[in-house]
Protein backbone atom coordinates (compact mmCIF):
# COMPACT_ATOMS: atom_id res chain seq x y z
CA UNK A 1 0.00 0.00 0.00
CA UNK A 2 2.87 2.26 0.93
CA UNK A 3 3.97 2.72 -2.91
CA UNK A 4 0.61 3.60 -3.89
CA UNK A 5 0.64 7.14 -4.89
CA UNK A 6 -1.91 9.94 -3.05
CA UNK A 7 -4.29 10.34 -6.23
CA UNK A 8 -4.51 6.71 -6.80
CA UNK A 9 -5.42 6.20 -3.02
CA UNK A 10 -7.63 9.31 -3.48
CA UNK A 11 -9.23 7.37 -6.37
CA UNK A 12 -10.38 3.93 -3.68
CA UNK A 13 -11.41 5.89 -0.67
CA UNK A 14 -13.86 7.95 -2.56
CA UNK A 15 -15.62 4.64 -3.18
CA UNK A 16 -15.98 4.82 0.82
CA UNK A 17 -19.31 6.14 2.52
CA UNK A 18 -18.58 9.13 4.78
CA UNK A 19 -18.44 7.20 7.80
CA UNK A 20 -15.96 5.23 6.71
CA UNK A 21 -14.28 7.82 5.04
CA UNK A 22 -14.08 9.88 8.20
CA UNK A 23 -12.94 6.42 10.00
CA UNK A 24 -9.94 6.23 7.41
CA UNK A 25 -8.39 9.63 8.51
CA UNK A 26 -7.36 7.71 11.30
CA UNK A 27 -5.20 5.29 10.04
CA UNK A 28 -2.41 7.06 9.51
CA UNK A 29 -0.99 10.23 8.71
CA UNK A 30 -0.72 9.67 4.70
CA UNK A 31 -4.40 8.82 4.73
CA UNK A 32 -5.44 11.47 6.45
CA UNK A 33 -3.47 13.73 3.84
CA UNK A 34 -4.83 12.31 1.12
CA UNK A 35 -8.63 12.55 2.73
CA UNK A 36 -8.37 16.29 3.57
CA UNK A 37 -6.12 17.24 0.65
CA UNK A 38 -8.36 15.70 -2.02
CA UNK A 39 -11.32 17.40 -0.06
CA UNK A 40 -13.24 13.73 0.25
CA UNK A 41 -15.12 14.30 2.91
CA UNK A 42 -17.62 16.80 2.18
CA UNK A 43 -17.42 18.73 5.92
CA UNK A 44 -20.30 21.26 4.92
CA UNK A 45 -22.51 17.71 5.13
CA UNK A 46 -20.91 16.11 8.22
CA UNK A 47 -23.00 15.86 11.23
CA UNK A 48 -22.27 19.45 13.87
CA UNK A 49 -23.05 19.70 17.56
CA UNK A 50 -26.50 21.19 18.18
CA UNK A 51 -27.05 24.03 17.97
CA UNK A 52 -31.48 24.78 18.09
CA UNK A 53 -34.33 23.00 18.11
CA UNK A 54 -37.06 23.59 15.71
CA UNK A 55 -40.47 23.05 17.35
CA UNK A 56 -44.29 23.75 16.51
CA UNK A 57 -47.06 24.76 19.13
CA UNK A 58 -49.84 23.67 17.49
CA UNK A 59 -50.97 26.95 16.82
CA UNK A 60 -51.49 28.42 13.74
CA UNK A 61 -48.14 30.09 13.65
CA UNK A 62 -44.35 29.78 12.06
CA UNK A 63 -42.53 27.05 13.86
CA UNK A 64 -40.06 28.11 16.77
CA UNK A 65 -36.82 28.33 17.71
CA UNK A 66 -35.18 26.64 20.64
CA UNK A 67 -31.87 28.13 21.25
CA UNK A 68 -29.12 29.72 23.28
CA UNK A 69 -29.02 33.46 22.50
CA UNK A 70 -26.37 34.03 20.47
CA UNK A 71 -26.13 37.11 17.50
CA UNK A 72 -24.23 34.95 14.42
CA UNK A 73 -26.89 32.03 13.84
CA UNK A 74 -28.14 31.93 10.64
CA UNK A 75 -30.97 29.90 11.05
CA UNK A 76 -34.25 31.49 10.76
CA UNK A 77 -37.62 29.63 11.37
CA UNK A 78 -39.29 31.91 8.55
CA UNK A 79 -39.26 30.81 5.65
CA UNK A 80 -39.68 33.46 2.81
CA UNK A 81 -37.13 31.88 0.89
CA UNK A 82 -39.42 28.73 -0.04
CA UNK A 83 -39.90 28.90 -3.68
CA UNK A 84 -43.44 28.61 -3.55
CA UNK A 85 -46.38 31.06 -4.88
CA UNK A 86 -47.79 31.55 -1.10
CA UNK A 87 -49.35 34.30 1.05
CA UNK A 88 -46.90 36.12 3.00
CA UNK A 89 -49.45 35.11 6.16
CA UNK A 90 -49.39 30.90 5.05
CA UNK A 91 -47.92 28.99 7.83
CA UNK A 92 -45.52 26.60 7.36
CA UNK A 93 -45.67 23.58 9.23
CA UNK A 94 -43.18 20.52 9.15
CA UNK A 95 -44.83 17.42 8.29
CA UNK A 96 -41.08 15.58 9.69
CA UNK A 97 -37.67 16.28 10.10
CA UNK A 98 -34.69 14.04 10.10
CA UNK A 99 -30.85 15.53 10.35
CA UNK A 100 -31.31 19.20 9.91
CA UNK A 101 -34.03 18.63 6.97
CA UNK A 102 -37.10 19.53 7.25
CA UNK A 103 -40.56 17.98 5.22
CA UNK A 104 -43.20 20.57 4.22
CA UNK A 105 -46.20 19.48 2.22
CA UNK A 106 -44.83 19.46 -1.03
CA UNK A 107 -40.75 20.51 -0.25
CA UNK A 108 -37.40 19.92 1.65
CA UNK A 109 -35.71 22.56 3.42
CA UNK A 110 -32.65 23.17 5.25
CA UNK A 111 -33.18 25.82 7.34
CA UNK A 112 -29.49 25.83 8.16
CA UNK A 113 -28.61 26.99 4.14
CA UNK A 114 -32.34 28.48 3.29
CA UNK A 115 -31.97 26.01 0.55
CA UNK A 116 -35.80 24.72 -0.19
CA UNK A 117 -35.84 21.69 -2.94
CA UNK A 118 -39.45 21.68 -4.59
CA UNK A 119 -41.11 18.54 -5.80
CA UNK A 120 -42.62 17.29 -8.73
CA UNK A 121 -45.88 16.19 -8.27
CA UNK A 122 -46.30 12.67 -6.50
CA UNK A 123 -48.05 9.93 -9.00
CA UNK A 124 -51.03 9.32 -7.42
CA UNK A 125 -51.35 5.95 -5.29
CA UNK A 126 -53.79 4.31 -7.96
CA UNK A 127 -52.51 3.73 -11.39
CA UNK A 128 -56.34 3.71 -12.66
CA UNK A 129 -57.01 6.97 -14.08
CA UNK A 130 -60.29 8.51 -12.92
CA UNK A 131 -60.33 6.40 -9.82
CA UNK A 132 -63.31 7.54 -7.34
CA UNK A 133 -61.80 5.74 -4.10
CA UNK A 134 -57.95 5.76 -4.26
CA UNK A 135 -58.19 9.81 -4.52
CA UNK A 136 -58.98 9.66 -1.00
CA UNK A 137 -56.40 7.61 0.25
CA UNK A 138 -53.91 9.64 2.35
CA UNK A 139 -50.08 9.29 2.12
CA UNK A 140 -47.85 10.31 5.41
CA UNK A 141 -45.19 11.62 4.55
CA UNK A 142 -42.16 11.01 5.78
CA UNK A 143 -38.01 12.22 5.29
CA UNK A 144 -35.05 9.85 5.33
CA UNK A 145 -31.27 11.06 5.95
CA UNK A 146 -28.17 10.07 7.63
CA UNK A 147 -25.53 12.40 6.01
CA UNK A 148 -22.55 10.08 7.89
CA UNK A 149 -24.14 7.28 4.74
CA UNK A 150 -24.78 9.60 2.12
CA UNK A 151 -25.49 12.59 0.85
CA UNK A 152 -28.92 12.16 -0.87
CA UNK A 153 -31.99 12.29 1.14
CA UNK A 154 -35.19 10.47 0.52
CA UNK A 155 -39.03 10.81 0.96
CA UNK A 156 -41.00 7.69 1.71
CA UNK A 157 -44.87 7.90 1.60
CA UNK A 158 -46.71 5.18 3.90
CA UNK A 159 -50.34 5.07 2.62
CA UNK A 160 -53.03 5.49 5.26
CA UNK A 161 -55.70 2.47 5.14
CA UNK A 162 -59.28 3.77 5.71
CA UNK A 163 -61.56 1.56 7.44
CA UNK A 164 -64.23 1.50 4.88
CA UNK A 165 -61.67 0.69 2.14
CA UNK A 166 -62.06 -2.59 0.01
CA UNK A 167 -59.49 -5.33 0.05
CA UNK A 168 -56.98 -4.54 -2.26
CA UNK A 169 -57.72 -1.58 -3.50
CA UNK A 170 -54.61 -0.17 -2.59
CA UNK A 171 -52.89 -1.51 -5.79
CA UNK A 172 -55.65 -3.01 -7.49
CA UNK A 173 -58.71 -1.37 -8.80
CA UNK A 174 -62.27 -1.89 -8.84
CA UNK A 175 -61.61 -5.43 -6.82
CA UNK A 176 -65.46 -5.47 -5.87
CA UNK A 177 -66.46 -5.06 -2.32
CA UNK A 178 -64.58 -6.97 0.33
CA UNK A 179 -64.41 -8.07 3.85
CA UNK A 180 -64.09 -4.64 5.96
CA UNK A 181 -60.01 -3.65 6.08
CA UNK A 182 -59.60 -3.80 9.39
CA UNK A 183 -60.10 -7.63 9.60
CA UNK A 184 -57.42 -8.11 7.87
CA UNK A 185 -53.44 -8.42 8.76
CA UNK A 186 -52.24 -5.18 8.48
CA UNK A 187 -50.56 -4.00 6.01
CA UNK A 188 -53.20 -5.41 3.74
CA UNK A 189 -51.73 -6.92 0.66
CA UNK A 190 -50.72 -5.65 -1.72
CA UNK A 191 -49.48 -2.48 0.18
CA UNK A 192 -47.34 -0.09 -2.09
CA UNK A 193 -44.81 2.37 -0.16
CA UNK A 194 -43.51 4.98 -2.80
CA UNK A 195 -40.06 5.64 -1.68
CA UNK A 196 -39.09 9.15 -4.01
CA UNK A 197 -34.90 9.70 -3.60
CA UNK A 198 -32.22 11.91 -5.13
CA UNK A 199 -30.59 9.00 -5.90
CA UNK A 200 -30.98 7.53 -9.66
CA UNK A 201 -31.15 4.14 -9.13
CA UNK A 202 -33.86 4.39 -6.04
CA UNK A 203 -37.59 4.26 -5.61
CA UNK A 204 -39.62 5.86 -8.73
CA UNK A 205 -37.79 7.19 -11.18
CA UNK A 206 -40.20 10.10 -11.72
CA UNK A 207 -38.64 12.08 -8.47
CA UNK A 208 -34.97 11.90 -8.94
CA UNK A 209 -33.44 15.12 -8.48
CA UNK A 210 -29.96 16.12 -8.30
CA UNK A 211 -29.65 19.55 -8.42
CA UNK A 212 -29.41 20.82 -5.17
CA UNK A 213 -28.27 19.27 -1.88
CA UNK A 214 -28.81 20.30 1.25
CA UNK A 215 -26.13 20.75 3.68
CA UNK A 216 -25.18 21.69 7.39
CA UNK A 217 -27.57 19.49 8.79
CA UNK A 218 -28.83 21.40 12.15
CA UNK A 219 -31.24 18.72 14.75
CA UNK A 220 -30.36 15.32 15.67
CA UNK B 1 -5.53 13.80 -36.18
CA UNK B 2 -5.65 10.78 -36.22
CA UNK B 3 -8.48 9.46 -38.36
CA UNK B 4 -10.52 6.08 -37.88
CA UNK B 5 -11.55 5.12 -41.64
CA UNK B 6 -8.43 3.04 -42.09
CA UNK B 7 -10.19 0.69 -39.75
CA UNK B 8 -7.49 -0.84 -37.29
CA UNK B 9 -5.45 1.85 -36.65
CA UNK B 10 -2.64 -0.03 -34.54
CA UNK B 11 -0.60 2.14 -31.16
CA UNK B 12 2.70 1.39 -29.84
CA UNK B 13 3.06 1.44 -26.37
CA UNK B 14 5.91 0.68 -24.25
CA UNK B 15 6.57 -0.68 -20.69
CA UNK B 16 9.93 1.28 -18.69
CA UNK B 17 11.38 -2.73 -18.89
CA UNK B 18 11.39 -1.94 -22.75
CA UNK B 19 8.35 -4.00 -23.76
CA UNK B 20 6.44 -3.28 -26.78
CA UNK B 21 2.48 -3.90 -27.22
CA UNK B 22 0.98 -3.14 -30.09
CA UNK B 23 -2.99 -2.61 -29.83
CA UNK B 24 -5.69 -1.33 -31.89
CA UNK B 25 -6.52 2.37 -31.49
CA UNK B 26 -9.96 2.22 -29.85
CA UNK B 27 -8.52 -0.61 -27.17
CA UNK B 28 -5.92 2.02 -26.08
CA UNK B 29 -8.35 5.16 -26.23
CA UNK B 30 -10.45 3.38 -23.07
CA UNK B 31 -7.55 4.87 -21.36
CA UNK B 32 -8.39 8.61 -20.98
CA UNK B 33 -5.14 10.07 -20.60
CA UNK B 34 -4.03 7.67 -24.06
CA UNK B 35 -6.68 9.55 -26.02
CA UNK B 36 -5.53 13.25 -24.93
CA UNK B 37 -2.08 11.67 -26.12
CA UNK B 38 -3.69 10.63 -29.44
CA UNK B 39 -6.24 13.48 -29.99
CA UNK B 40 -3.15 16.13 -28.99
CA UNK B 41 -1.15 14.22 -31.61
CA UNK B 42 1.30 13.07 -29.36
CA UNK B 43 1.28 9.37 -30.22
CA UNK B 44 3.05 9.13 -33.74
CA UNK B 45 6.06 6.98 -32.29
CA UNK B 46 5.36 4.24 -29.44
CA UNK B 47 3.99 5.79 -26.36
CA UNK B 48 6.31 5.60 -22.95
CA UNK B 49 4.16 4.56 -20.14
CA UNK B 50 5.74 5.31 -17.49
CA UNK B 51 5.25 3.33 -13.82
CA UNK B 52 3.60 0.65 -15.32
CA UNK B 53 5.78 -3.12 -16.07
CA UNK B 54 5.12 -4.73 -18.86
CA UNK B 55 3.31 -7.33 -16.26
CA UNK B 56 0.81 -5.14 -15.32
CA UNK B 57 0.10 -3.25 -18.76
CA UNK B 58 -0.33 -6.54 -20.28
CA UNK B 59 -3.00 -7.39 -17.84
CA UNK B 60 -4.71 -4.01 -18.64
CA UNK B 61 -4.47 -3.87 -22.32
CA UNK B 62 -6.14 -7.18 -21.54
CA UNK B 63 -8.84 -5.22 -19.66
CA UNK B 64 -9.07 -2.91 -22.55
CA UNK B 65 -9.70 -5.24 -24.82
CA UNK B 66 -12.19 -6.68 -23.51
CA UNK B 67 -13.84 -3.64 -22.33
CA UNK B 68 -13.61 -2.07 -25.84
CA UNK B 69 -16.98 -1.48 -27.24
CA UNK B 70 -17.55 -4.10 -30.30
CA UNK B 71 -18.16 -2.89 -33.74
CA UNK B 72 -17.40 -5.38 -35.89
CA UNK B 73 -13.89 -6.16 -35.03
CA UNK B 74 -12.14 -8.96 -34.10
CA UNK B 75 -15.27 -9.85 -31.18
CA UNK B 76 -18.05 -9.49 -33.53
CA UNK B 77 -17.97 -13.30 -34.51
CA UNK B 78 -18.68 -14.41 -30.95
CA UNK B 79 -20.85 -11.47 -30.07
CA UNK B 80 -23.43 -10.96 -33.16
CA UNK B 81 -25.81 -13.05 -31.70
CA UNK B 82 -25.74 -12.58 -28.32
CA UNK B 83 -28.20 -10.10 -26.61
CA UNK B 84 -26.72 -7.16 -24.65
CA UNK B 85 -28.05 -7.94 -21.13
CA UNK B 86 -26.29 -11.42 -21.78
CA UNK B 87 -23.09 -9.72 -22.86
CA UNK B 88 -23.23 -7.58 -19.63
CA UNK B 89 -23.55 -10.31 -17.78
CA UNK B 90 -20.71 -12.23 -19.26
CA UNK B 91 -18.70 -9.05 -18.59
CA UNK B 92 -19.56 -8.70 -14.88
CA UNK B 93 -18.67 -12.33 -14.84
CA UNK B 94 -15.46 -11.54 -16.74
CA UNK B 95 -13.88 -8.87 -14.20
CA UNK B 96 -14.70 -11.34 -11.62
CA UNK B 97 -12.44 -13.44 -12.30
CA UNK B 98 -10.29 -10.51 -13.81
CA UNK B 99 -9.57 -9.13 -10.31
CA UNK B 100 -8.86 -12.58 -8.58
CA UNK B 101 -5.31 -11.41 -8.11
CA UNK B 102 -2.97 -11.02 -5.16
CA UNK B 103 -2.69 -7.74 -3.36
CA UNK B 104 0.40 -6.36 -4.79
CA UNK B 105 -0.81 -7.32 -8.20
CA UNK B 106 -4.63 -5.65 -7.42
CA UNK B 107 -2.58 -2.36 -6.15
CA UNK B 108 -0.67 -2.52 -9.23
CA UNK B 109 -3.55 -2.60 -11.64
CA UNK B 110 -5.14 0.37 -9.09
CA UNK B 111 -1.95 2.51 -10.08
CA UNK B 112 -2.31 1.84 -13.32
CA UNK B 113 -5.59 2.14 -13.54
CA UNK B 114 -5.59 5.85 -12.20
CA UNK B 115 -2.76 7.22 -14.22
CA UNK B 116 -3.96 6.00 -17.58
CA UNK B 117 -7.32 7.10 -16.51
CA UNK B 118 -9.53 4.08 -17.35
CA UNK B 119 -12.79 4.20 -15.54
CA UNK B 120 -14.00 0.75 -15.22
CA UNK B 121 -10.98 -0.48 -14.03
CA UNK B 122 -10.88 1.59 -11.51
CA UNK B 123 -14.05 1.42 -10.08
CA UNK B 124 -13.66 -2.41 -10.43
CA UNK B 125 -10.58 -2.34 -8.50
CA UNK B 126 -11.28 0.16 -5.82
CA UNK B 127 -14.52 -1.80 -5.25
CA UNK B 128 -12.74 -4.89 -4.53
CA UNK B 129 -10.70 -2.95 -2.20
CA UNK B 130 -13.42 -1.43 -0.12
CA UNK B 131 -14.99 -4.14 0.02
CA UNK B 132 -12.59 -4.96 2.78
CA UNK B 133 -12.07 -2.06 4.49
CA UNK B 134 -15.36 -0.93 4.71
CA UNK B 135 -16.58 -3.32 7.59
CA UNK B 136 -12.94 -4.31 9.57
CA UNK B 137 -12.09 -1.72 12.54
CA UNK B 138 -8.61 0.38 12.30
CA UNK B 139 -6.56 -2.51 13.08
CA UNK B 140 -7.67 -4.87 10.34
CA UNK B 141 -7.90 -2.26 8.14
CA UNK B 142 -3.82 -1.48 8.64
CA UNK B 143 -2.66 -4.65 8.94
CA UNK B 144 -4.63 -5.52 5.53
CA UNK B 145 -2.94 -2.55 3.45
CA UNK B 146 0.15 -3.19 5.73
CA UNK B 147 -0.29 0.50 6.75
CA UNK B 148 1.77 1.52 9.49
CA UNK B 149 0.23 3.62 12.36
CA UNK B 150 2.48 6.54 12.38
CA UNK B 151 0.31 8.79 14.69
CA UNK B 152 1.26 9.04 18.46
CA UNK B 153 -1.68 8.23 20.71
CA UNK B 154 -2.59 11.32 21.81
CA UNK B 155 -2.92 12.36 17.99
CA UNK B 156 -4.78 9.87 16.78
CA UNK B 157 -7.55 10.68 19.75
CA UNK B 158 -7.44 14.13 18.77
CA UNK B 159 -8.69 13.16 15.04
CA UNK B 160 -10.59 10.84 16.52
CA UNK B 161 -12.75 13.35 18.21
CA UNK B 162 -12.93 15.43 14.98
CA UNK B 163 -15.34 13.02 13.68
CA UNK B 164 -16.64 11.02 16.80
CA UNK B 165 -19.92 10.53 14.86
CA UNK B 166 -17.73 7.92 12.87
CA UNK B 167 -17.01 5.64 15.79
CA UNK B 168 -20.17 5.75 17.31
Amino acid sequence: MDKLCADALADILRHLPPRNLAASRCVCTAWRAVVDGHRLLRADLLPLSLDAVIFTTGDPSDPLLFCRPTTGRSIITRFDYIDADMEPWYVWSPLDCCNGLLLFDDHVVNPATRQSVRFPTYPPPCAVPGCPSCKDIERNQYLVYDPTVSSHYGVVLIPHIPRELSIGHITKHACGHGADILAMEWPPSPFIIDVFSQKPDAGRKSHTREKEKPREPLLT
Amino acid sequence: MATREAGKKMIMLKSPDGMEFEVEEAVAMESQTIRKMIEDDCADTAILIPNINSKILSRVIEYCNKHVPTTGATGAAASDTVAPAALAEDLKIWDAEFIKVNRATRFDLIQAASYLNIKGLLDLTSQTTIDTISDNSLEEIRSFLSTKNDYLPEEEQTIRRENQWAFQ
